[in-house]
């Protein structure tokens, strides 16, 4: 997981992780859930969101719902290609693909770990696992994504209107 | 009683829009089921804390996902009778169009249905269903059907 990536954009042009992360920290849904960045650079972005019983899917097993690990990978995705594009640059999911290996294990974090694994100048490609906090080598999930860029500030102004 | 015999129970009683009271993640999201014109639908209310990006204000991609595969899983407990729980294997989600800050609707509809998998294809619209603001597919497996012995 340790692609090369070129960039497409000037190298004088760098991503501004203080705001990237506010802007994550500050979000709606990331807040109501206890969505957490760990870390997020050019390699890799990590984030976490503790176990709560509210996120439960089955409750026979304690596991949590695909919702949850679905809001964290895509969530971590983006934030991976937010780390390699410039300031100030949107990022919209355009699709992601998420393949639930097995059912995560009840009462422990989770982690989603990403990377950004190639840019263009209008889409970028993440790929990357869910694990339990302290088991990265036998994923719950696996995912792959692809994100629009805009160059228009962080979030996006088409607000109902096709990107 | 396991969650297996519960949903059973609702489905017997025609009353499987309340399989959403059963799951804790479906009750904190708000999600809603309802029959319209024989169809069965989803619904996921707007709310304030299921903003992903308040710049643009649109919701989070993951809940939209969410709702599609909760979609899928309540469609195909309607369709197709086990005495277990189908299991998700993947999810596969298209995002058509920023979701603005209204309710969001999803239905289901089986593509395929195998003996062990079965395909379901979902959409999510906001103005109307031909205006789709995202769409899924979905794989399930499938428990063994009931036997006679049974």
């Amino acid at each position: 997981m340790t692609d090369k990536v070129q960039s497409p954009f000037p190298p004088e042009l760098k991503p501004d992780m203080e705001a990237v992360l506010h802007f994550y920290a500050t979000s709606p849904h990331h807040r109501a859930i206890g969505l957490k960045s760990v870390s997020a650079d050019a390699e890799k972005a990590v984030m976490k969101i503790a176990y709560d019983a509210r996120f439960v899917g089955n409750p026979d097993t304690g596991a949590l719902h695909g919702g949850i690990v679905t809001t964290l990978l895509d969530s971590t995705g983006a934030l991976a290609v937010l780390a390699r594009v410039p300031a100030g640059t949107a990022v919209a999911t355009l699709d992601l693909r998420i393949d639930y290996l097995r059912p995560a294990l009840p009462k422990l974090d989770l982690i989603g770990s990403s990377h950004c694994f190639r840019i263009t100048p209008n889409i970028a490609f993440s790929r990357g696992t869910a694990y339990e906090d302290g088991n990265p080598d036998d994923p719950v999930a696996s995912f792959v994504a692809t994100y629009m860029l805009k160059p228009v500030g962080i979030g996006m102004d088409t607000g109902g209107k096709q990107p | 009683m396991s969650l297996a015999d519960d949903i059973a129970k609702l489905r017997a009683e025609e009353r499987l829009t309340e399989v959403i009271d059963l799951i804790p993640y479906a009750r904190f999201t708000g999600f809603q089921a309802y029959w319209e014109d024989g169809q069965l639908l989803a619904r996921l209310p707007y709310r304030d804390d299921h903003i992903g990006n308040y710049t643009a204000n649109i919701f989070h991609g993951g809940l939209i996902g969410a709702l599609m595969e909760h979609t899928a899983f309540m469609h195909l407990l309607h369709h197709v009778e086990r005495n277990r729980l189908p299991k998700i294997v993947n999810i596969s989600a298209n995002y058509l169009r920023p979701v603005a800050p209204t309710d969001v609707i999803a239905s289901g509809a089986i593509v395929r249905q195998g003996a062990r998998v079965a395909n379901v294809r979902v959409r999510a619209w906001q103005k109307g269903w031909d205006d789709p603001v995202a769409t899924a597919d979905v794989h399930f497996l499938l428990p063994k059907p009931r036997t006679t012995s049974e």
